[in-house]
C-alpha cells in the first residue's frame, strides 16, 4: 500500500480527482439526472431554448487562457445548427429566444446558475451530496420562472452553459507541471451543464453535467457530439 | 461555475490591481514636457474575430452586458451622462467608442477594457475632489486603451508561466476581489505601461484645459490612506508582483509632467453631479468597518469643508463605531455640529441620539431620537428608536 | 487508475469539507443548542476557521443558515474579510469583533459589517426580539451579491447574555436566499430551528 505524501497534493488536485471520479459515475446512472417523478415530457407541450451561455478559450503553454471570438462565435452557431439537427429529440414545438430578449430575463437566468452551480456541486455523487436530498434531484426555482412562462407560453426551458479550452501543442507539455502547482484545469478541459427546467412549477426536471477532456465546438461534426453529450438522456416527448 | 465570470473580469485592467510601483524608472529618457509629442491614434477598427484582440473584445462585450444588468451598477442617468461627456471631453474622437458604467464598490478603482468599456467605482468617484481630478484617473485608463497595453500585456504575459485559472481556488464570502487581484497581477501592467499611461492621461487632461497637478493630488490623497496600511515600504518602492497599488515616486513624476499652474478644476460641477448619491457611497464607505481608513478620508474631506454635514455624519459614525477611547466625544461632536446644519441627513440624528443615549444624556437623547422619527418616521428601526423614546421621556 | 481515484476520495471524505444531516438536537460551540424537526445539511470545512456553523437546505451557492454560539468578546465574527489591493505586510485588516457593552445597534452593525465583504447590503429593518431565551434584536436586510449579482435577501438574530466568566457572550444566526422564490420559501424553516434556540446551561462545577 503506497503512502502517500498528502501534504505536498494541493486540495484542489485532490477536489479534482474526486470531482472527475464522481463525473464519471453520475454519467453511469441514469436516474440521477431526472427530477423525481419526472420521465417524459407531455406531447403537445412547448420547449422554449435559451440561448447557450458559451465560451471558448485557447490554452498556451504558460497556462494563459485566451478567449478565442472566433471559436466563441462558431461555437454559438454549431450549437444552434446541432441543436436544431436534434429536432428528434427537443421534439416539436421547440423555440429559440434571442439573446436581446433573454436579457430581459436576465434576473431569472441568474438565479437559475446559482441554483445550476448548487446541482453541480451537491449532485454528482461526490462527497458534497446534501443529506437532506441524498441523490434525488430536487431543486425547483418556484414561482421565479413565471414571467417566463408569461411570455412565451412555453411549458418548459432548457438552459445551457458551456466552458471549453483547447491546448496547444506547447501548454499539454506543460501541464504535468501546472498539475503540481495545483491548478484544476488541465487544458482541453470542457465543463457544462444542461438543464431542463418546468415553467409552470419552476422544478429543474432534467439535469445534465459535462466534465471531460473531449470535445470540439470549434466545427459543426465535433459539435454535433457535444451537443448529444450535453443533451445525454434528455427527456422525450410523449 | 460562477468563478469563470470573476476570472475573464481578470482581463479588466485596473487602475489599482497594476498599479506597481514606478520608483525610479531607470532606463527612461528625460521626461518630455511637451506632452502633445505624444500621439493620440486614430479610432479603432473592431480586430477581427480570430485574432487574441478579438477573442478579449467579443469576451467583454459579454462582460459589459452582464455589467449593465447588475444591481450593482449605478443606474442615475445624470452621472452616466456626465461620465460619459466627461470621457468625450478629454477626447472627441474616439468618445463614441467608450463607454463608462458607474459601479457601487466602496473601493478606489476604475477599469478599462479593450473593447471601450470603462468601470469606475463609487468609492473612487468618493474619493476624487474635483472634476479635473476625475479627468485623470479617466484619462489614464484612456492611455490604457488608446495603447492598446491590454493586448501588449497578454501576449507578453504568454511567455511566462503561470498558474491558470484560479477556479474554485479561492474560496467563501467576499472573494472575487482576492481573485480579480490575483488575475490583475497575472496580468500586472508593465512599469513602461504605467508611465505611458500617465503621460497619455496627462496630455488628454491638459489638452482638455483642466489643472494638471490634480493628477499628483489624487496619488497623494491615496497614499495617505495607504500609510494608514502600512507595510513596510508603503509609500517607497513597488516592483512588479507588488500588490501595493500607490507609491510617492509616482506622484513625483505626476507633478513633473504637470509642469506650471493653471487649468480648470471643476469642483462645483462634480459636487453637484454626485450629491444625490453620495451618502449612500459615505454609508458603503462606513460599513467596511475600515475605520482608520475612513477617517483619513472624512478627516481630509473636512479639512476641504467644515461644515459638510454628511461627512460629519460618517466621521461621527465611524467614531461612534469604533469607540475607542476619546471617541465618544468626538463623535458628539461631528453629530451634534451636522445637526445644525442645513444639509443635515436624518441619520445623524439617529446617531446622536444614540450617543447621547450612551452618555446618558436624556432630555439630548429624546430630542434627537424625535427629530429622527420626524424626519424619517419610516425608517428601518423607527419601532426600536420609539421604543427608546418612550422610555426615555418615562 | 480508478481505484486510486477511489483511494483518493476516501482520503478526502476524512480530511475535506464535507456534509453531515442536522436533525434532532444540536449544539453549536459547545453552547447554543437548537432542536430541529425538519432537517438541514451542516457544512463543515476543517481548513476553514469561520467563527459560525453553517447549515444550508438547498446548497452553498443558494441559501445559508449561520449560527454562532458563546462568542467572547474579542472574538471575531468572521475570519474573511475582503481586501482590495494590499500588500504582504500590510496591517491586518478590521475584522467585526464583539466586545462587551455593545447596543442593540451596534450589534446589528457588526452584521452589516460581515455581510458588506460580500456585496452591497442595506438593512430594511430592526426590531427587539427574544433570541435563545435573551433579549435581543432581529434584524431584516437586502445583499447584492458582487460575486455573481444576485440579489439576496436575509434576516438576523443577536443577543447578549451575562457571562460570569467572561463579561458576555453573542449568541446570533443569520438566513440568507435569494430574494426571488427561495427566500420566501425557506424561511419558515429557518425560524422553526431559530425558535428554539437556547443556551446551554453550564455543567455544575466539580467540588
Amino acid at each position: 500500500m503506497p503512502t502517500f505524501a498528502l501534504a505536498r497534493i494541493t486540495r484542489p488536485l485532490l477536489l479534482s480527482l474526486v470531482l472527475a471520479a464522481a463525473a464519471v459515475q453520475a454519467q453511469e446512472s441514469g436516474d440521477k439526472h431526472l427530477a423525481p417523478g419526472f420521465t417524459v415530457r407531455p406531447a403537445e407541450s412547448r420547449l422554449l431554448v435559451l440561448p447557450a451561455d458559451m465560451e471558448l478559450y485557447s490554452m498556451s503553454a504558460g497556462g494563459i487562457v485566451e478567449p478565442r471570438a472566433d471559436w466563441t462565435e462558431a461555437a454559438q452557431k454549431n450549437f444552434v445548427s446541432a441543436l436544431s439537427a436534434q429536432r428528434r429529440i427537443l421534439g416539436a414545438h421547440v423555440t429559440q429566444m434571442s439573446p436581446a430578449d433573454a436579457d430581459e430575463y436576465s434576473d431569472i437566468v441568474t438565479l437559475h446558475r446559482a441554483v445550476a452551480d448548487a446541482i453541480s456541486l451537491h449532485h454528482n455523487g461526490g462527497f458534497m451530496e446534501l443529506a437532506t436530498k441524498g441523490t434525488r434531484l430536487d431543486w425547483t426555482l418556484g414561482d421565479a420562472v413565471q414571467p417566463l412562462r408569461e411570455r412565451t407560453g412555453a411549458d418548459y426551458a432548457l438552459f445551457t452553459w458551456v466552458r471549453d479550452s483547447y491546448a496547444s501543442t506547447e501548454r499539454k507539455a506543460a501541464m504535468v507541471a501546472l498539475a503540481l502547482l495545483g491548478a484544476i484545469s488541465f487544458g482541453g478541459e470542457q465543463v457544462g451543464y444542461a438543464s431542463l427546467v418546468d415553467l409552470r412549477t419552476g422544478r429543474v426536471v432534467w439535469f445534465n453535467q459535462l466534465d471531460r477532456m473531449s470535445g470540439d465546438l470549434r466545427d459543426p461534426e465535433p459539435a454535433v457530439e457535444t451537443v448529444e453529450a450535453l443533451l445525454k438522456g434528455f427527456p422525450r416527448q410523449q | 461555475m460562477e468563478h469563470a465570470n470573476l476570472a475573464r473580469r481578470g482581463f479588466l485592467r485596473s487602475v489599482c490591481g497594476h498599479c506597481i510601483g514606478l520608483g525610479a524608472l531607470a532606463g527612461l529618457p528625460a521626461l518630455a514636457q511637451d506632452l502633445s509629442a505624444i500621439k493620440v491614434p486614430p479610432r479603432f477598427t473592431r480586430p477581427a474575430a480570430n485574432t487574441d484582440e478579438g477573442g478579449l473584445w467579443a469576451l467583454m462585450d459579454r462582460e459589459e452586458a452582464r455589467m449593465k444588468r447588475s444591481p450593482l451598477t449605478i443606474k442615475d442617468k445624470e452621472l452616466q451622462g456626465y461620465l460619459q461627456a466627461l470621457v468625450c471631453r478629454l477626447n472627441e474622437n474616439h468618445c463614441p467608442d467608450l463607454r463608462v458604467l458607474p459601479v457601487r464598490t466602496p473601493h478606489f478603482n476604475a477599469m478599462m477594457a479593450p473593447n471601450g468599456m470603462m468601470l469606475v467605482w463609487s468609492g473612487l468617484l468618493l474619493r476624487v475632489d474635483n472634476e479635473a481630478q476625475l479627468a485623470a484617473i479617466l484619462g489614464h485608463e484612456m492611455g490604457h486603451y488608446l495603447e492598446r497595453h491590454t493586448v501588449e500585456q497578454q501576449r507578453a504575459a504568454e511567455e511566462t508561466a503561470i498558474l491558470s485559472t484560479m477556479v474554485g481556488m479561492v474560496g467563501g464570502v467576499g472573494t472575487f476581489l482576492g481573485q480579480i487581484g490575483l488575475a490583475a497581477n497575472m496580468y500586472a501592467y508593465s512599469r513602461e505601461h504605467e508611465s505611458r499611461a500617465d503621460r497619455m492621461g496627462m496630455r488628454l487632461m491638459r489638452m482638455a484645459g483642466y489643472d494638471g497637478r490634480e493628477a499628483a493630488v489624487v496619488w497623494d490623497n491615496l497614499l495617505d490612506e495607504l500609510k494608514v496600511v502600512g507595510g513596510k515600504d508603503a509609500g517607497k518602492t513597488g516592483d512588479i508582483f507588488d500588490t501595493h497599488p500607490v507609491t510617492a515616486g509616482r506622484r513625483d513624476e505626476l507633478r513633473q509632467l504637470a509642469g506650471a499652474a493653471g487649468g480648470e478644476l471643476g469642483a462645483e460641477r462634480y459636487r453637484k453631479v454626485i450629491a444625490p448619491l453620495r451618502l449612500g457611497w459615505l454609508q458603503d464607505e462606513v460599513k467596511r468597518g475600515q475605520y482608520e481608513e475612513s477617517l483619513v478620508l472624512f478627516d481630509r474631506m473636512l479639512k476641504k469643508d467644515p461644515r459638510d454635514a454628511e461627512v460629519l455624519f460618517a466621521r461621527g459614525e465611524v467614531y461612534r463605531l469604533r469607540d475607542d477611547p476619546g471617541d465618544s466625544d468626538r463623535a458628539l461632536a461631528d453629530l451634534a455640529r451636522a445637526s445644525g446644519l442645513d444639509q443635515v441627513p436624518a441619520e445623524a440624528f439617529r446617531s446622536l441620539g444614540l450617543v447621547q443615549q450612551q452618555r446618558q444624556d436624556k432630555p439630548g437623547a429624546a430630542r434627537s431620537f424625535q427629530a429622527y422619527l420626524d424626519k424619517a418616521p419610516k425608517a428601518a428601526d423607527a419601532a426600536m428608536v420609539r421604543g427608546y423614546l418612550a422610555e426615555l421621556q418615562r | 487508475m480508478k481505484r486510486i481515484v477511489i483511494l483518493f476520495a476516501v482520503l478526502l471524505l476524512a480530511a475535506c469539507a464535507n456534509i453531515s444531516r442536522m436533525d434532532g438536537d444540536q449544539v453549536v460551540n459547545d453552547r447554543l443548542v437548537v432542536h430541529v424537526s425538519d432537517a438541514w445539511n451542516k457544512v463543515s470545512d476543517p481548513w476553514d476557521a469561520d467563527p459560525y456553523d453553517t447549515w444550508t437546505q438547498e446548497g452553498v451557492p443558494l441559501d445559508h443558515l449561520r449560527l454562532w454560539g458563546g462568542v467572547h468578546p474579542g472574538q471575531p465574527l468572521m475570519t474573511k474579510v475582503m481586501v482590495f489591493s494590499r500588500a504582504a505586510d500590510a496591517k491586518q485588516p478590521r475584522v467585526p469583533t464583539f466586545r462587551p457593552g455593545l447596543s442593540p445597534e451596534r450589534l446589528v452593525s457588526l452584521f452589516e459589517e460581515l455581510y458588506a465583504n460580500a456585496g452591497a447590503v442595506t438593512i430594511t429593518r430592526v426590531e427587539p426580539t427574544l433570541f435563545a431565551g435573551q433579549k435581543g434584536v432581529r434584524f431584516e436586510f437586502t445583499l447584492e451579491r458582487r460575486r455573481d449579482d444576485l440579489s439576496m435577501q436575509g434576516v438576523g438574530w443577536v443577543a447578549v447574555k451575562p457571562d460570569p466568566t467572561w463579561g458576555e457572550e453573542l449568541y446570533a444566526a443569520t438566513f440568507v436566499a435569494p430574494k426571488l422564490s427561495f427566500f420566501q420559501r425557506l424561511l419558515p424553516m429557518a425560524e422553526a430551528v431559530v425558535k428554539t434556540a437556547h443556551i446551554k446551561t453550564a455543567p455544575p462545577a466539580k467540588s
